[in-house]
């Protein structure tokens, strides 16, 4: 991704104050996570839950 | 008395009840060696020595007067800097929060101090436990004690460094992709990374909700069990704690280990991650112990390590964004380099590919229960290889990826790094022992076991001793 490519996409985020040594490192840090959304499988079950820990208060116990 | 820099908890926890060594005699000493040495080693962001001879003093009286507290009365010891210590602050090793000072105890900080622990300080971590070592911080990173100019692991590195170069016998780390194992892998030390929800993070600076843990760091495994003895329980105040029964950690050391199924994960240092030989053939060597020792070890397979770590990496990354957001729009200069390149990562994920990967997370979980359910514990690689040299960008930047912890942080079961020996290099190697949540005392009979036979705890780095 070009500078001005990243600075559009960090706008879009509210990441205004970024410098171009930032957005640097942002290109950088999206290729990394990439690569692990990559591995992500898109074929679960839809019957697969989320692994969530919250736990509502109040209930009957 | 000489060597107390050295001195474990069970071992000076027996003088002190008996009057031979004084909490006061023994805080002293540490102090002066961190007076001494940890300029070489960074260990400490802050020492309290005021509040840690008051503190002493106490445990002294209370000792003398026949009301000992238990084995961690009148023991020195030392917290990284992402948990709460009322009237000090918690500054994540960050200039983003520092000067902020903590109102109140985490439970943990308080359940230590109640214990009659002495705290020494807090310790230097990578910056908000993500981002290090890094030299563009307030405070610099700490460093190996088996070589200054190698890197000492982390996040928990200033836990790593002061165990290793003899500062105090216990330390807390966290752990949310490996962070206690880290720097026990790297700086030849024991820690271990509880059962989620086995000890409260409350009070300690998120950095992921879900696959965040609190772990006592000591140098052997004795120690390791003593501290997640006070530690460990259920705090109603912490959304993730368990409310399970704690055993008493430390009963089944010295049981051996005939009898027990040991199963080894080789996939994740051979078919996965190739591991460097010396790391790859420590791991066989202790499988070779427990077999001659009367385990029965078999291979098991779990998911592959990249799949556990890519799902581990994805919730870590998102839920890490969650806490920065703020900060990271309104002062992103702020952060150190390695910290914020890190973080900015999670602003990159949709919210489908986090909910994809708390959802790949039960799958991957149950996959692991069921190569878990004919055997009591496994046997695996920590870290995949040795320590690399602190400046070394190119190697540093591989230890996120080449490593076998994140996969137990997905999972949520209890793991264990001990030393296993040393490389060429001089820097040491290790095993990571997992088992079944909430079995963490069957992790520490095997590693006793081991540890007797090796006696790897008993080297320490060369010019440290005393």
């Amino acid at each position: 991704m070009t500078t001005a490519s990243l600075r559009e996409m960090a706008h879009a985020l509210g990441l205004d104050r970024l410098t171009d040594a930032h957005l640097a490192q942002f290109g950088h840090a999206l290729e990394i996570v990439a690569q692990h959304v990559q591995r992500l499988p898109r074929d679960l079950p839809p019957s697969r839950e989320m692994a969530l820990i919250f736990r509502a208060k109040g209930t009957a116990s | 008395m000489s060597g107390l820099g050295f001195l474990g908890i069970a071992e000076a926890g027996d003088l002190l009840r008996a009057k031979k060594l004084s909490p006061v005699e023994l805080t002293k000493a540490l102090l002066e060696r961190i007076d001494r040495l940890d300029k070489d080693y960074n260990a400490f962001i802050a020492v309290t020595p005021e509040a840690a001879l008051a503190a002493a003093r106490q445990a002294e009286a209370e000792i003398a007067a026949g009301r000992w507290r238990g084995p961690f009365h009148g023991i020195p010891y030392a917290l990284k800097d992402i948990i709460d210590v009322e009237g000090l602050p918690t500054t994540a090793h960050s200039k983003l929060l520092q000067g902020v000072v903590a109102a109140a105890d985490a439970p943990v900080a308080a359940r230590l101090k109640a214990a009659g622990g002495i705290l020494l300080g807090k310790l230097s971590t990578h910056e908000f436990a993500i981002g290090g070592p890094s030299f563009d911080l307030p405070w610099p990173p700490a460093r190996n004690p088996w070589n200054r100019d190698y890197f000492a692991g982390g996040s928990s590195s200033g836990s790593g460094a002061g165990l290793a170069a003899g500062l105090f016998p216990a330390a807390l780390g966290t752990d949310t992709g490996g962070s206690v194992r880290n720097p026990a892998s790297q700086c030849g030390i024991t820690g271990m990374k509880p059962t989620y929800g086995r000890v409260s993070r409350r009070g300690v600076l998120p950095l992921a909700f879900s696959l965040d843990h609190v772990g006592p760091m000591t140098r052997d495994v004795r120690d390791n069990a003593l501290m997640l003895q006070v530690i460990a329980g259920h705090d109603p105040g912490d959304p993730a704690s368990a409310d399970e029964p704690v055993p008493d950690y430390a009963a089944a050391l010295g049981q051996g280990v005939k009898g027990l199924r040991v199963g080894v994960i080789r996939q994740f240092y051979t078919k996965d991650i190739a591991a460097h030989p010396e790391m790859a053939a420590a791991v066989e060597a202790a499988a070779r112990f427990f077999a001659e020792a009367g385990a029965e070890t078999r291979e098991i397979h779990l998911p592959p390590l990249q799949d556990l770590s890519s799902c581990g990496q994805v919730i870590m990354l998102a839920e890490a964004y969650a806490v920065h957001e703020r900060w990271l729009k309104e002062r992103p200069e702020d952060y150190g380099a390695r910290g914020r390149e890190r973080l900015l990562a999670g602003a990159g994920l949709r919210a489908a590919d986090y909910i994809q990967a708390v959802r790949w997370r039960l799958q991957l979980r149950d996959a692991a229960a069921a190569a878990f359910r004919d055997i009591d514990l496994a046997l695996t690689v920590s870290s995949h290889d040795p320590a690399c040299r602190i400046d070394d960008d190119a190697a540093l930047a591989t230890t996120y990826s080449r490593q076998a912890r994140m996969a137990f942080n997905v999972t949520g079961q209890p793991a264990l790094v001990i030393p296993a020996g040393f490389a060429a290099s001089g820097m040491p190697l290790s095993v990571q022992l997992v088992g079944r949540p909430f079995a963490e005392a069957l992790l520490y009979r095997a590693a006793a076991a081991y540890e007797a036979a090796t006696q790897w705890t008993k080297r320490h780095p060369a010019g440290l001793a005393g």
